[in-house]
């Protein structure tokens, strides 16, 4: 009988041995754990498609407190996301969550709201069979509701509408022209800055993050990926957003993402 | 790590680098090396020498070759009109084992995965388009993993070589030979219900 069964989603899949996987998946009690499925690659194998990236699983696995790596025993598939694959973007941004969750989340620390992020942003892409333009659409709005939420729920968004220089409101509605102050963001800074302290000597390149952006991402944050009122996206909607939060990603894991800029690169393919 | 002389020590941390090879293992075929015979250890060495200075690239489809042209680029008995797109040069033995295909091979040299950061313009997937654009073949069969990854580089290259005006088909995919349907997950029977074919 295995120790322990948990709900997981498999992260990330690397060849071990002959025809073994070494599989990092993340479970909704445990956290992100890492085992050992024996004889996976095999055609016959007893975890069968179950092991793709991301597949929701029920996975049952053997722990033993003086070891990193589990046994995993079997895997029950609960949802797979191989219909995704046909839509290469929509691959490209499954990847980038299993990345960011992987390189964001510390091993066995069990982070539950992490684990629903990732399955509502799942359920959300599921396929529709709408347009391409659709589609894309879809694929946009998760990954930035996801890069948003996966920076909130690590603790490290910083106040969207104060400038971290001065810490005047960014978005103040009694400025005397009502309009909100414009605000940026730049590799290595915390948080936003207005205008006045990003023309300070000394503040470094920088790029705007508009106002419409804040007001998405200020949506974003109470209301559910599904809901969200804009409909019509594309690459260049919230792109600013998402550059952004990729930056204060890539500060604190203190690497690049390796998918962030293919997602990017979305114009130059078919 | 036990002090060992310092050649054994060297070729211990060489084998060490082999993927799927530790400590213990890499002991076991250093001591064997040591034990081999002067003549057994020369050919291990040239054949890695020979490895690296004779093989190739084939200039046609990608497969490693230790001439200009592969074998199967070579074979005027192959018919040239069918191309079998697979990911690594070793889906060829798998292929070739069936003695059932007698067309031509095209590889990638890898499948379309964003999170080791392969891209469609790390694979092999322009020089495919180049042949196919000098004319004479008629049908591609996409024969990648049955994994995400390869699933997603198949549909990649159907919509990239579509309009070109050739028939782009992809291997089977479901049950295998000798298992048991109650145990194959929801996404194996799926697969194998959409390839079904009339008997």
């Amino acid at each position: 009988m295995p120790t322990r069964v948990s709900e997981a989603l498999v992260l990330r899949t690397y060849p071990l041995k002959e025809a073994d996987l070494v599989v990092s998946f993340l479970t909704r009690d445990q956290g992100r754990l890492r085992g050992v499925a024996k004889r996976a690659r095999r055609p016959k194998s007893a975890f069968g498609s179950g092991l793709e990236r991301l597949s929701h699983v029920r996975m049952a696995y053997f722990q033993r407190e003086t070891r990193e790596l589990v046994n995993l025993d079997s895997c029950e598939l609960i949802r797979s996301q191989f219909g995704l694959a046909s839509d290469y973007w929509a691959s490209v941004a499954l990847d980038y969550f299993a990345e960011v969750a992987e390189q964001l989340l510390p091993s066995a620390e069990a982070n539950e709201k992490f684990f629903r992020l990732m399955l509502a942003v799942l359920d959300f892409l599921r396929p529709v069979g709408g347009s391409d333009r659709a589609n894309a659409g879809r694929v946009w709005r998760a990954v930035t509701y996801f890069s948003l939420w996966a920076v909130r729920l690590s603790g490290w968004l910083p106040e969207l509408h104060v400038c971290l220089g001065c810490g005047s409101l960014l978005d103040d509605p009694g400025a005397e022209d009502g309009r909100p102050e414009r605000a940026f963001f730049g590799r290595g800074r915390a948080g936003l800055i207005c205008g006045h302290c990003n023309r300070l000597p000394g503040s470094g390149s920088s790029w705007e993050l508009s106002a419409a952006s804040r007001s998405t991402a200020a949506e974003m944050l109470r209301t559910p990926v599904a809901q969200i009122s804009r409909t019509d996206w594309d690459q260049a909607t919230a792109a600013d957003l998402r550059r952004f939060l990729v930056q204060q990603i890539e500060a604190h894991v203190e690497r690049k993402l390796v998918t962030a800029p293919l997602l990017e690169q979305r114009t130059l393919a078919p | 790590m036990p002090d060992f002389a310092e050649p054994l020590a060297r070729l211990i941390n060489e084998f060490k680098r082999l993927p799927g090879i530790g400590q213990k293992s890499a002991q076991r075929l250093a001591f064997h090396v040591l034990r081999a015979s002067r003549e057994d250890a020369e050919h291990l060495a040239q054949a890695i020498l020979d490895v690296k200075d004779k093989l190739g690239l084939c200039r046609v489809c990608n497969n490693i070759s230790d001439r200009e042209l592969c074998q199967f680029c070579s074979d005027t008995n192959r018919d040239p009109k069918v191309v079998c797109v697979v990911e690594e040069p070793h889906g060829i033995l798998g292929i070739e084992t069936t003695r059932q295909y007698e067309g031509r091979y095209h590889v990638l040299h890898g499948a379309l995965s964003p999170l080791r950061g392969i891209g469609p313009d790390s694979l092999k997937i322009k020089s495919l388009v180049e042949r196919i654009g000098q004319g004479g073949i008629e049908e591609v069969i996409v024969a990648t993993n049955p994994t995400v990854e390869g699933e997603a580089t198949a549909v990649y290259l159907a919509r990239l070589l579509k309009p070109l005006g050739v028939k782009v088909s992809r291997i089977g995919m479901g049950v295998p030979v000798g298992s048991d349907l109650e145990f194959a997950d929801e996404v194996t029977i799926s697969k194998a219900m959409e390839g079904r074919r009339e008997m």
